[in-house]
C-alpha cells in the first residue's frame, strides 16, 4: 500500500496522488503534471488541463486507462507516475 | 519540394494551371480516411512526405465538372506538433497553403475534437467543418446542432454519416462553392478568449514583425504557448530582439490550452442537446467490458499474442497458395521465354538470364506481394476495429523496460511474417530515436521465409520431433536477442530518455470493408513499386556474378567469392557451397534451399537435398548453418525498406553487419561446442 494513500486517509486535506495511485473507479481532479515543455503541451492539447475532471477506468498497478473529456486515454506506467490527481472523497 | 513562398495564397487561386487544393485535417480516429476514402474512392496516391517517411495520401475530387486535389493530413491534436506526424501535418498547413481546409470533427467527442479546429479557424484560411459520426452519435441519443455550431463558429457545418453517405452530397456543395471562391476564411479573432490572454495577445501582435505571412493572431498564439519551432524558426531573427521583455503568459502552454478548453465547454452546451439513446447497452460501457478483459493484467498479454499469432497465420493460410500460383506463373512464363529464346537462336548465356535473372527478379517481388497486402489487410482489421491500440497498450508494459514501446512490439510481432512491414511499421513510433530502435532490432525477428529453411535443414538433421525442438529454440533465441539488442542499442548508441507511453483508446466499431481493402491495396501497391525497383535489378546483378564469366556457378564471380571466404567460413564450419548459398539468401531468405539444392545436388540425385545434405555436412556443421542463416543480414527486400524508412546509409549498414557479427558469432560457439568430442557424440546417438 503506498503511504500516501494512508496519509491520504487519514488526514482531513486532500493530498494529490500520483494518477498510478488510483484504484479503479477513482474519482478525482488533475492538479499537475510534472513533464517537460513538450509533453506538458501535448497533454494539454489532449484535454489534460489542471483542473480537468477524470476517472480511473483501470487499473494495472502503475499503467492506467483514465476517462477524461469523454475519451480514453492508456497510460504507460511512467506516464500515470507523472499525473498528480486530487481525488474525491 | 514545392515552394514555400507566401504569394500561393488563397488570394490567386484561379490561375487554371493550379488545381484547388484540400487538406483533410483532424483528430485520430474521427473517420477522416473513410471520409477520404469515400470522397475520392479509387482516385488516390500514396506515397511519403518529401524527404519524410510520413505517409502522404493524395486524392482527386470531382466538383463541377473540375478535379480537386485532396490531401489527408496525418491524424493531430493540435497544431503544436508532437509527433513527426504532426510537423509534417503543420508544415503543410503553413507552407503549402490549401485552398480549402476540411475539418474532420468527430460529434461523438466534440470537446476534445473542437480543440483542433479552434486553432485551425485562426489560420485565415476557409474552413468546412465536416461533423463525422452523426450517426453513431444519433444512436448514443446525443444531437449536435449543426445550425448552432455555424452560427457560433462562423463556417459551415455539415453532418456526415460515412456508412449511408448522409451529408457527402452537401459536402461537395460546399467544397464546389469553396472553388468559386464563395467560402470566406473566418476573420480572425472571430473566438475570442479570457480578457488576461486576449490582453497579452494584442501584446504580442502589436511587438510582432511584420508580413509574415500568417495570419498574426494564431502566431501570436503560438508564440504564447512557447512553440519553439514558430518563435525561432518562423519569426525571423531579422526583426531584432522584438520580444525581449515581453510580458510572460503565466503557465504559458498550459493557459492557452486552458482558455481554450474553457471556452469549449462554455459553449458546448449550446451545441449538444440529448436524447434517449436508441441502443439498449451503452456503448462505452460494453467497451469497458471488453477492456477490463483485453487489457487484463494477466490474460492481457496472451490475448494480444494469440490474436497476433493468429493474424500471422491466417495470413500465411491466405497468402501461401497465392504465392505458390504466382511462382508457378512466373516460371511458366521463364519457360515460355527460354524456349522463345532457344528457337530464335540467342547465345547459350539468354536462357538463363531470362529465367534467372529478369524472371527470377520479378517473381521474387511478385511473390512477396500476397503476403504483404494479407498482412496489411490483417493489421488494417486489427487497428479499424480499435483493437491495436489496446495491444499496443499491452504490449508497452512488457518492452517498456527495453526501450521499446507497445506500438513498437506490435510491428516486431508481425515480423514473424515478414520483416518488411514490420520494419515499415517503426513509422509509429514517438521519437526518432524509438522508431530507429524498432527498425535495427527488427531483423533479428525470425520471418516466415527463414522457418522454411530452418525447419527444413533441422528435420534433415534431427530426425522425430527433436527438429521442432531446435526451430523452437532458434526462436527463442532469437526473441533474446531481440531484447537483449535493444537494451544494448537503449543503453548506448541511441541512449535517450525513457518515452512515457501514452495512447488514446479509440472507441472499439466494426472494421468497414472499404477502409480496410483499400488501406491492404495502397500498402502493397506501395512497397510493390519501391521493390520492383531495386530488388529486380539486384536480382539480376547476383544473378551475372554467380554466371559469368565462365557459365558455371563454381568458377562463376560468386563462386569464386565463395571460395576465398571459405577459410573465413572453416573458422564456423562453412564449406564454400554453405557461403554461396547464404550470399544468395540475401536476396530472399527461402532462395537459400533452391541454392542448396543447385550446389550438393546438382546432379539431380533422385534422393533428394536432405540427403544429400546429410551427406555433405555433419552435425556441428549443419548447426553452426542453421544459426547463422537465422541471424545474419536481413534480406534484400528488408535492407532496402531500412533504407526507405532511414534515409541513412550508415544506419542501413549497421542494420546490415551487426546482425552478421552476431550471427557468426553464435555460429562459431555453436560449431565449436557441437564438434567438442563428448558433445558430438551425445548429438551423434540422439540423432542415431
Amino acid at each position: 500500500m503506498n503511504p500516501r494513500m494512508l496519509r491520504d486517509t487519514a488526514a482531513p486535506a486532500r493530498q494529490p496522488l500520483p494518477l498510478a495511485d488510483l484504484g479503479p473507479g477513482a474519482t478525482g481532479t488533475l492538479e499537475h503534471i510534472e513533464a517537460g515543455c513538450g509533453l506538458t503541451r501535448r497533454l494539454a492539447a489532449l484535454g489534460l488541463t489542471p483542473g480537468v475532471r477524470l476517472t480511473v477506468v483501470a487499473h494495472f498497478g502503475g499503467p492506467s486507462i483514465v476517462s477524461v473529456r469523454g475519451m480514453r486515454l492508456a497510460l504507460g506506467h511512467q506516464m500515470a507516475r507523472r499525473i498528480w490527481v486530487v481525488p474525491d472523497r | 519540394m514545392k515552394s514555400c513562398c507566401t504569394q500561393a495564397g488563397p488570394g490567386i487561386v484561379d490561375t487554371p494551371a493550379r488545381p484547388f487544393r484540400i487538406a483533410l485535417v483532424g483528430n485520430p480516429n474521427v473517420g477522416k480516411s473513410s471520409l477520404f476514402n469515400l470522397l475520392t474512392g479509387m482516385h488516390q496516391h500514396v506515397g511519403n512526405w518529401p524527404g519524410k517517411t510520413v505517409e502522404r495520401r493524395d486524392g482527386l475530387v470531382m466538383v463541377d465538372g473540375r478535379s480537386a486535389v485532396v490531401t489527408d493530413l496525418p491524424g493531430v491534436y493540435s497544431l503544436t506538433p508532437y509527433t513527426l506526424e504532426e510537423s509534417v501535418a503543420r508544415a503543410f498547413l503553413l507552407r503549402e497553403v490549401p485552398d480549402l481546409i476540411i475539418d474532420a470533427v468527430d460529434s461523438t467527442h466534440l470537446e476534445r475534437n473542437l480543440y483542433l479546429t479552434l486553432e485551425l479557424l485562426e489560420l485565415g484560411l476557409p474552413v468546412v467543418i465536416a461533423l463525422t459520426m452523426s450517426d453513431v452519435a444519433r444512436h448514443a441519443g446525443v444531437r449536435v446542432d449543426a445550425g448552432a455550431m455555424e452560427r457560433l463558429l462562423g463556417v459551415p457545418v455539415v453532418p456526415i454519416a460515412v456508412p449511408t453517405g448522409e451529408g457527402i452530397a452537401t459536402l461537395l456543395d460546399w467544397i464546389a462553392r469553396a472553388a468559386r471562391g464563395e467560402v470566406a476564411a473566418p476573420p480572425p479573432g472571430s473566438v475570442r478568449y479570457s480578457p488576461e490572454l486576449e490582453a497579452a495577445i494584442e501584446e504580442v501582435e502589436g511587438r510582432m514583425p511584420a508580413g509574415e505571412g500568417r495570419p498574426r493572431r494564431w502566431l501570436a498564439l503560438k508564440v504564447l504557448e512557447e512553440d519553439p519551432e514558430i518563435r525561432e524558426g518562423w519569426l525571423p531573427q531579422r526583426s531584432g530582439p522584438w520580444d525581449e521583455g515581453l510580458p510572460a503568459l503565466p503557465g504559458g502552454a498550459l493557459a492557452v490550452a486552458d482558455a481554450r478548453y474553457l471556452w469549449i465547454q462554455q459553449h458546448l452546451p449550446r451545441l449538444l442537446s440529448r436524447g434517449r439513446a436508441r441502443s439498449a447497452p451503452d456503448p462505452s460501457a460494453v467497451a469497458d467490458r471488453i477492456d477490463r478483459w483485453v487489457t487484463h493484467r494477466v490474460l492481457g498479454l496472451p490475448i494480444t499474442l494469440g490474436l497476433l499469432a493468429l493474424s500471422i497465420w491466417g495470413a500465411f493460410r491466405v497468402a501461401t497458395p497465392l504465392q505458390e500460383w504466382i511462382e508457378a506463373g512466373f516460371a511458366w512464363l521463364g519457360a515460355e521465354l527460354a524456349g522463345a529464346a532457344g528457337l530464335l537462336g540467342a547465345p547459350a548465356w539468354v536462357t538463363p538470364l531470362v529465367t534467372n535473372g529478369i524472371v527470377g527478379g520479378l517473381a521474387t517481388v511478385a511473390a512477396f506481394a500476397p503476403l504483404v497486402a494479407v498482412f496489411f489487410l490483417f493489421s488494417g482489421l486489427l487497428e479499424d476495429s480499435g483493437y491495436l491500440a489496446r495491444a499496443a497498450f499491452v504490449l508497452d508494459r512488457l518492452l517498456g523496460r527495453f526501450g521499446l514501446q507497445g506500438r513498437a512490439g506490435i510491428g516486431l510481432l508481425i515480423g514473424y511474417g515478414c520483416n518488411v512491414p514490420s520494419v515499415m511499421a517503426a513509422r509509429t513510433a514517438s521519437s526518432q530515436r524509438v522508431r530507429l530502435l524498432s527498425i535495427l532490432v527488427a531483423p533479428l525477428v525470425i520471418c516466415s521465409a527463414r522457418l522454411v529453411v530452418i525447419s527444413f535443414i533441422a528435420s534433415a538433421f534431427f530426425p522425430g520431433g527433436r527438429a521442432a525442438w531446435v526451430v523452437v529454440g532458434i526462436y527463442g533465441l532469437g526473441a533474446a536477442l531481440v531484447v537483449l539488442a535493444a537494451r544494448i542499442l537503449h543503453g548506448s548508441v541511441l541512449r535517450g530518455e525513457e518515452e512515457p507511453f501514452f495512447i488514446e483508446l479509440p472507441p472499439y466499431r466494426l472494421p468497414r470493408v472499404r477502409n480496410v481493402a483499400l488501406y491492404a491495396w495502397q500498402q502493397s501497391v506501395h512497397f510493390l513499386s519501391r521493390a520492383l525497383t531495386i530488388i529486380a535489378p539486384m536480382t539480376l546483378v547476383v544473378w551475372a556474378l554467380s554466371y559469368f564469366p565462365s557459365g558455371s556457378v563454381e568458377t562463376s564471380v560468386l563462386g569464386r567469392l565463395g571460395q576465398w571466404l571459405a577459410p573465413a567460413g572453416r573458422q564456423l564450419g562453412l564449406d564454400w557451397q554453405m557461403v554461396v548459398a547464404l550470399f544468395t539468401g540475401f536476396l530472399a531468405k527461402e532462395g537459400t534451399l533452391s541454392s542448396l539444392s543447385v550446389l550438393y545436388a546438382h546432379d539431380g540425385a533422385p534422393t533428394g537435398l536432405a540427403t544429400a545434405l546429410r551427406a555433405a555436412m555433419s552435425i556441428p556443421q549443419a548447426l553452426s548453418f542453421l544459426l547463422f542463416f537465422a541471424f545474419y543480414t536481413p534480406c534484400l527486400a528488408t535492407t532496402t525498406t531500412i533504407y526507405q524508412e532511414t534515409r541513412s546509409v550508415r544506419w542501413t549498414a549497421v542494420a546490415m553487419l551487426y546482425p552478421l557479427a552476431l550471427a557468426a558469432l553464435l555460429a562459431g560457439a555453436a560449431y565449436r561446442i557441437a564438434s567438442i568430442p563428448g558433445v558430438r557424440a551425445l548429438l551423434a546417438a540422439r540423432v542415431g
